[in-house]
């Protein structure tokens, strides 16, 4: 409203002081002749009447912008009412009434003095009063109901109708209480001063205030209506400057007068329930500011923390308590519950009744119990009589709840002789709904975002795993080699490697690195560590084991172990030897018969060297062309398909034991799909290795290859 | 395949763990969460009774082993009985058999632990 563009401002204030001078120029040249002389009654009054309305809408801007604010507007209100009082009593002490005449009923000025006082105390009274009625229909209709409207409308009705009805007329100085229009008006002011809608809304200090100024408007206006009542020169002065205006100012003065008073007293009597007002407004924004910050919240012991603060706030409670189911313990099939209280809260709850409540609320909805009485309580809770008639506090247990399932309890407590009202009890169910809503909320992102972590851990895992494995095979002339690694999507530490060691042998290693994830890929890299420098200089796969067991042990943590199997390939005696350290058999085919290899040995990282060292024995074996030895992990024999059977040790005998194959590749590849057929789905939780190693000669140039391929 | 489940029972001062269904990475924790409840109540003679467990992971095994230098610091053991054939491979492979005892029944697993408790609690 105040972007009322100014020149609309100044067209209406300039109409209204062109016709206020014209006003003046008709009282003055009518001062010396008859106050009807020429119909000139008429035109003053539809003058007046015409500057006013023309000063209506900039006194509506005032009002509109304080509608919001009750207290701004009755400030405003006060200043004018202040000011228009002061002019008018300094008035009434400075001019005698005598100024004006009587004479057959019509005023009559004494002097041109007069005139221009009448002018200036009429504008200003007018003026003041048509803000006292606009301020007086803006604070009724504001946020009042539909009877309120009505009301008022029709005292803007009478009070119109009546001031215009007395256009023309004499003046009625002293007879505005003939008027029945008035009376009416002034018993529909009454009725409309029980309604103070703006009121309700203040808070307590802020009705202190209102009433401060109610005081000082019934002062005011009292005083005016007083002054403006009697036979006064500023009374005589409004009846001369325009019998309706001055028959409404003085309306005005009245209706405002009695409205204020009543409006005093209204005050005074809603001061005391302004408490609890002012607690059910910050309830509500209190609920409104939970939904809004709970979702932020992902933090379960914030965010009970808070649901703590909010809930003793809202019901006015002196200490808060927060239950959430604890773990499932195995055997005593309930879940525990794991209490919270508020940080820096004096009572633990110790010696509190709150198994006999959660047991009450859970078979309902919410329990109250007022100390030491329970009478009106739920019944239920009798049976706890014993126990509770000790109970001095009062208390309010409220379940937490998602759809239909009990996610925690709230529970709250007043001292002896206070309790908990209907409101309070709405109030923190409403909070416990939110509250739970809240905590499943952060319970579902937290493990979300557990979740990506594992997977991201995983991926990282699995990436590190893949680089640790060799890009390519040494060859030796007269060994074929194939090995490949199938990841898994869970658990993994599988490792092979194959090097020409020092000695001029060819190292190769098999192992399989317990734990998951990031874990696993690092006891990979370390077991690849301890095989590139141990492995080049070992000369047999005890002395590299043993080594490897020393070295692992340091770096394992109490739950871990690596099982391994080792071989050298010694070209110049034409052998093999190998060991087993806790690993899968080793599978050796020859003629289409399977043997299955398991010299004795225990995992690494198991036992101490001597233990370790005394129970490994070491296999030597010629290098006979033809055989083909298998090395694979336990991800291979312990695939499982989705009914929960194992690929197992005899399928893979039997796998093995079928065909006779052509090159270690293809025993490889037959050995994969055979995997890929039992269990099609992919999404393995175990690493699955396969290593075949055939003899064709043993490593030195071979005429062997040619025999063979024949 | 049935629900992983751990039953604790009390033989004298023996405390018989009975496992069922899988060990695995997932249900290792609980194994090791009761282990550590019994530790702590200074139950340290422990019996594995595995009859009923059908699948062992690396993780599983884990458990047994990080366990097994505390116990026997303490003066207890930890000591194995029932085990199917298959189970049991997989122990066996591991070399688990050299420094654990493996017994066909939870008795005599129960039995092998010296009577004389209160000079092993004096130990203790």
């Amino acid at each position: 409203m105040q972007d009322r563009p100014s020149w609309t401002r100044a067209i209406a204030l300039g109409g209204a002081g062109f016709l206020f001078v014209l006003v003046l120029l008709i009282d003055v040249a009518r001062k010396n002749v008859a106050p009807t002389f020429l119909q000139s009654n008429f035109v003053v009054d539809v003058l007046s009447i015409g500057a006013l309305f023309l000063l209506f809408p900039l006194l509506q801007n005032v009002v509109t912008e304080r509608r919001e604010d009750p207290l701004r507007l009755l400030l405003t209100l006060v200043i004018a009412a202040g000011i228009v009082f002061v002019i008018v009593l300094v008035c009434v002490f400075l001019f005698p009434s005598e100024q004006f005449q009587t004479v057959s009923g019509w005023l009559v000025p004494h002097s041109y003095n007069a005139v221009f006082l009448s002018l200036i105390i009429g504008t200003v009274t007018s003026v003041a009063a048509l803000f006292v009625f606009l301020s007086l229909y803006g604070l009724l209709i504001g946020t009042g109901k539909r009877g309120t409207r009505i009301l008022a409308n029709v005292l803007v009705v009478l009070l119109i109708v009546d001031a215009l009805s007395r256009v023309g007329g004499a003046p009625a100085t002293g007879s505005f209480f003939q008027s029945a229009f008035f009376i009416v008006a002034i018993v529909i002011t009454v009725l409309l001063s029980f309604r103070l809608p703006w009121l309700i809304e203040l808070r307590r200090k802020e009705k202190l205030v209102a009433l401060g100024y109610e005081l000082m408007l019934v002062a005011f206006l009292g005083g005016l209506a007083g002054l403006l009542g009697g036979e006064t020169f500023p009374a005589r002065s409004i009846a001369y400057f325009s019998a309706p205006l001055g028959t409404f100012t003085y309306q005005l003065v009245v209706l405002g007068c009695v409205y204020f008073s009543a409006a005093f007293a209204g005050t005074l009597f809603h001061l005391p329930t302004s408490d609890i007002y002012e607690r059910r407004v910050a309830q509500i924004s209190s609920l409104r500011d939970f939904g809004n910050i709970s979702t932020q919240i992902l933090d379960k012991d914030q965010l009970a923390q808070t649901v703590l603060k909010l809930a003793r706030e809202m019901g006015g409670a002196r200490g808060a308590w927060l239950e959430l189911p604890g773990a499932v313990v195995e055997g005593h099939g309930q879940a525990g519950w794991e209490r919270l209280s508020e940080n820096g809260a004096l009572d633990a709850g110790s010696g509190l009744p709150f198994d006999e409540l959660r047991a009450e609320a859970l078979a309902s909805s919410s329990v109250t119990l007022r100390g030491g009485n329970l009478r009106g309580e739920p019944k239920g809770l009798r049976r706890f009589m014993p126990k509770l008639a000790a109970v001095q506090n009062s208390f309010l247990a409220v379940p937490l709840r998602v759809h239909n399932e009990t996610r925690g309890m709230l529970y709250l407590a007043k001292p002896a002789g206070e309790s908990f009202d209907r409101h309070d009890i709405a109030t923190v169910t409403a909070l416990a709904d939110s509250a739970a809503m809240a905590l499943e909320n952060s319970r579902l992102l937290r493990e979300m975002i557990e979740k990506e972590r594992l997977e991201r851990e995983l991926l990282l895992a699995q990436s590190m795993q893949t680089r640790l494995l060799p890009r390519e095979l040494p060859r030796l002339p007269g060994i074929d080699l194939f090995a490949t690694s199938i990841p898994a999507t869970e658990v993994g530490g599988d490792y092979y490697d194959i090097v020409h060691n020092a000695h001029g042998n060819l190292s190769i290693v098999v192992g399989d690195v317990s734990g998951k994830g990031i874990t696993a890929a690092f006891y990979m890299a370390v077991v690849k560590g301890v095989f590139q420098a141990v492995g080049q200089n070992a000369r047999s796969p005890r002395e590299f084991l043993v080594n490897a067991n020393e070295a692992l042990r340091g770096s394992l943590d109490s739950h871990s172990f690596v099982t391994m199997v080792h071989a050298i390939i010694n070209p110049s005696d034409r052998t093999m030897s190998f060991a087993r350290a806790g690993h899968c058999p080793i599978a050796r085919v020859r003629d289409s018969r399977v043997e299955l290899l398991v010299p004795r040995g225990m995992g690494l990282g198991l036992a101490s060297d001597d233990v370790f060292s005394d129970s490994l024995e070491e296999v030597t074996v010629p290098c006979v062309p033809g055989d083909t030895y298998v090395f694979f992990t336990d991800g291979v024999t312990e695939l499982r398909r989705p009914g929960g059977e194992e690929f197992g040790i005899r399928r893979m005998e039997e796998l093995l034991r079928g065909t006779s194959y052509s090159s270690a590749e293809a025993t490889a590849s037959a050995v994969l799909q055979s995997l890929r057929q039992f269990a099609p789905e992919g999404g393995y939780i175990d690493d699955m290795t396969v290593l075949v190693l055939r003899f064709v000669g043993c490593g030195e140039v071979s005429t062997a290859i040619e025999k063979i391929g024949d | 395949m049935d629900e992983f489940g751990i039953k604790v029972s009390q033989q004298g001062d023996v405390s018989v763990l009975r496992v069922k269904g899988y060990l695995d990475a997932h249900t290792a924790p609980e194994l090791e969460k009761r282990m550590q409840e019994l530790i702590s109540q200074d139950r340290v003679r422990l019996v594995m009774e595995l009859a009923e467990l059908e699948y062992i992971s690396s993780a599983g095994l884990g458990v047994f082993m990080a366990y097994v230098d505390e116990v026997r610091g303490r003066g207890g053991d930890i000591k194995f009985s029932s085990l199917t054939p298959r189970v049991y491979t997989v122990f066996d492979l591991l070399g688990f058999p050299i420094l654990y005892e493996f017994f066909p029944e939870t008795g005599e697993a129960v039995k092998r632990f010296p009577h004389a408790d209160s000079a092993d609690r004096g130990r203790a």
